[in-house]
């Protein structure tokens, strides 16, 4: 086997014909021109009887030891294809839970006002129905303004029960009146008329 | 019998025909062996393990090149692995001569002391410097060949070469100097 020495035109210049890294290279690459062994051929053969057929494709690709070939290409290969691989799980679940939570919003938004609607409704004309009838409105008008103190226009204009509640007793109770104007449930409007009242007073 | 024709027969299943390959690329690759290794012993193992590992992935060679450039880099690099294995370990036998036994043991062993610190300043040489040294003087494969072996751009290759060889004149500079 005959040596190709190396010239310096090879690298396109810039290097020195009598370069003394090139001069040692050279040197030793002439000493060291043994020859192969005689059985090199054999031996070789011999571990290769042992091995299986080599795979093609994508298999002999992933089963490539790393000194073959192009290792850090070859890693970074996998690398790419795991990361690839780990977002698109990772993709996966998180517009599952996206669209779970999208899911969970829209049922729970179209169900929950219902009841509290119908809840905060559903008392009011009960409530303003059944005092109605056991009062009597002239009275309570003329007594409320002048307790709470509060602008002419509200008992002028609405009628309604708190205000009327403690006519029939005579005594005006201006915190009576106001826990039973601000509370609208019906539960508390037949104690606080049976209660009151002007009895226990 | 070209590369490609070659590498199709033996994953086919013709083991022997990997015997045309390994009696033409044998001389080369143990030669290489050797100047990396510097003991004719583990260059026949290195030489002889290269040739297995390269047969086991043989169905990764894409045909892109010679083959011959091919086996020579698993070589390299499997025998740069060998050397940094072997100096992990202690060596408490003084390197020999590859060069022709002086009649003067002195310049004997001058010569191997010379010859041990052109291995070693290549061997200490960072990647990809290493690998294109070693293969341009010890694997003697154009730079051509390595271009189209290590699938870089042939400029790049002797971007590389160069300053490999700077770093390593330097290298020897100072080895000469102790």
């Amino acid at each position: 086997m005959s040596r190709s020495p190396f010239d310096p035109s090879e690298v396109g210049g810039g290097l020195d014909p009598r370069d003394p890294a090139v001069e040692e290279l050279e040197r030793y690459a002439t000493i060291a021109t043994d020859q192969a062994p005689a059985d090199l051929a054999d031996r070789v053969m011999s571990a290769v009887a042992a091995e299986p057929t080599p795979r093609r494709g994508l298999l002999a690709w992933l089963t490539t030891p790393p000194s073959a070939g192009r290792p850090f290409a070859r890693f970074a290969r996998v690398t790419a294809l795991a990361a690839t691989l780990v977002l698109a799980v990772a993709g996966a679940l998180y517009a599952g839970e996206l669209a779970q939570l999208v899911r969970d919003f829209t049922v729970g938004s179209s169900s929950e006002p219902s009841p509290s609607v119908t809840e905060s409704f559903e008392p009011s004309p009960s409530e303003s129905v059944s005092p109605t009838p056991s009062v009597t409105p002239e009275e309570s008008e003329s007594e409320s303004p002048a307790e709470s103190g509060e602008p002419s226009e509200i008992p002028t204009s609405t009628p309604r029960p708190s205000t009327s509640q403690p006519s029939p007793t005579g005594q005006p109770s201006p915190t009576g009146s106001e826990e039973e104007s601000k509370s609208p449930s019906p539960s508390q409007t037949p104690t606080e008329t049976a209660s009151p009242t002007p009895t226990s007073t | 019998m070209d590369d490609r024709s070659l590498v199709a027969t033996v994953l086919d299943g013709d083991r022997d025909a990997f015997r045309i390959l390994v009696e033409r690329e044998q001389v080369a690759v143990y030669r290489a062996c050797l100047r990396i290794l510097g003991r004719p012993h583990d260059a026949e193992d290195v030489a002889q393990e290269s040739f297995v590992m390269a047969y086991r992935a043989l169905g990764s060679y894409r045909g892109d090149g010679p083959l011959g450039g091919w086996l020579m880099r698993i070589a390299t690099r499997h025998a740069f692995r060998r050397l940094g294995q072997r100096r992990d370990a202690a060596e408490l036998n003084p390197e020999i001569g590859l060069s022709a036994p002086a009649s003067d043991p002195l310049t004997a062993l001058l010569s191997g002391e010379r010859e041990r610190a052109v291995r070693l300043a290549v061997a200490g040489l960072r990647e990809p410097y290493r690998e294109v040294v070693a293969l341009r003087f010890f694997g003697e494969l154009s730079l051509d060949a390595i271009a189209t072996a290590t699938g870089r751009p042939l400029n790049t290759v002797k971007t590389h070469l160069r300053r490999g060889l700077e770093r390593l004149r330097a290298d020897l500079g100072r080895e000469v100097a102790a």
